[in-house]
């Protein structure tokens, strides 16, 4: 268990999964073929944990936190450092990963495929349909919209 | 956002530092000279004093939670705010935050989320102490919430759970900085929406012990009781 799977186990991660795909608790006991106290506990723990992990990268990269949702693996920020908005999102594919708003040059970024497909996995694990033939900043626009609910 | 041609858009890659060192300098400066001349000052009082042979205390800097409502619901606490009190007890920052006390599952019962950290096994709710009652509702007489050794803010019931129904607790607080003009609302009612609609967003803890007594002659204790908040900002 490590930051960047927000300390989970691969059980707890399986279950925050489901509950995130928007299955209720006796959906993921029946499915597991565990009690639903059993999914409760191991919810709780999950959004715990992801909690935990989520502060402590904000702590750690200076971010002053607005906003945290474990449910949804997100938490809102501001860097006094960068003097930015900035993302910090967990998911299943990705685990922790910090997003800075400023102008970014897509085009000249030679971390432009491995951004792409990070936002990818990221709305696809979310059940979000963006189009994929946009750049990863435009991308993300949407897909961090859409994740925040447009707190972002 | 938009600066010149390019958008403002989220990215992985920081963006430049901003060049504030001469800003910083500035700054420094300033506060340093403040600190001097406020140094310079308490310490003439205090030797003064003490030569007149006069008993002199100096107030010593700490501070207080202050979890003030913003009064237009949904029913969350929000704008935590470090304030000044003189009994030296020193709350981190990082140790406030928020936690929820609602129950975001509508097919269980009032459960309120406590935790001794974040550590595996260590979490505990209500919800057991319910359960051996089977399907009888519990009267909350009172919730007291403590920190430290004495009592933070006492939350007067009754307040009706009821036992394997839909349940959302939210929790008022206003102005707990003054301790004798504590305000608190418990209120609880039942709820039909989905899970997603009542989530709560908090930006960290502040954790109390918190005892919950109830008609039934049960008394629930927890070391570590959270308050949730939406928006959270502290300033020193």
């Amino acid at each position: 268990m490590s930051l960047s799977i927000g300390y989970l186990t691969p059980k707890q991660l399986q279950i925050w999964e489901y509950k995130r795909a928007g299955l209720q608790e006796a959906s993921i006991a029946r499915e597991l073929q565990v009690s639903r106290q059993t999914i409760h506990k191991a919810l709780g723990i999950a959004h715990l944990k992801i909690a935990e992990s989520l502060e402590e990268t904000a702590r750690i990269n200076k971010i002053k936190i607005q906003t945290v949702n474990p449910m949804k693996g997100y938490l809102l920020g501001y860097s006094p450092h960068f003097k930015t908005k900035t993302l910090i999102t967990f998911s299943t594919k990705n685990g922790i990963q910090v997003w800075y708003k400023h102008e970014g040059d897509c085009k000249n970024c030679d971390q432009l495929q491995e951004c792409k497909e990070a936002l990818i996995a990221e709305a696809k694990e979310r059940n979000l349909n963006v189009a994929e033939d946009c750049l990863p900043s435009e991308y993300a626009e949407k897909l961090f919209e859409a994740i925040t609910g447009g707190r972002e | 956002m938009s600066i010149g041609r390019n958008f403002w858009r989220w990215c992985r890659i920081p963006p430049e530092p901003p060049n504030n060192r001469h800003r910083k300098l500035l700054v420094g400066s300033i506060v340093f000279t403040i600190l001097s001349v406020g140094i310079l000052t308490s310490l003439t009082v205090f030797y003064s004093g003490l030569m007149l042979g006069q008993t002199s205390t100096m107030a010593l800097p700490s501070t207080i939670l202050s979890v003030v409502n913003s009064g237009d619901g949904p029913l969350y606490i929000k704008n935590a705010t470090f304030l000044a009190e003189n009994d030296n007890s020193i709350v981190q920052e990082n140790e406030l935050g928020m936690r929820k006390i609602i129950q975001d599952e509508p097919s269980n019962v009032l459960g309120f989320w406590v935790t001794s950290g974040y550590r595996v096994g260590d979490s505990g709710n209500i919800n057991a102490t319910i359960a051996n009652l089977g399907d009888k509702d519990l009267t909350v007489t009172s919730i007291e919430i403590y920190r430290g050794n004495y009592l933070f803010a006492s939350l007067d019931g009754p307040f009706i759970l009821t036992a394997r129904t839909a349940g959302i607790v939210n929790l008022q607080v206003y102005n707990l900085t003054e301790l004798s003009k504590v305000e608190a609302q418990l209120i609880t009612q039942s709820h039909n929406q989905q899970v997603e609609d009542n989530v709560t967003t908090f930006a960290g803890r502040v954790m109390y012990t918190a005892i919950v007594k109830t008609s039934e002659g049960i008394t629930a204790s927890f070391d570590k009781f959270l308050f949730l908040t939406d928006y959270f900002s502290c300033a020193s």
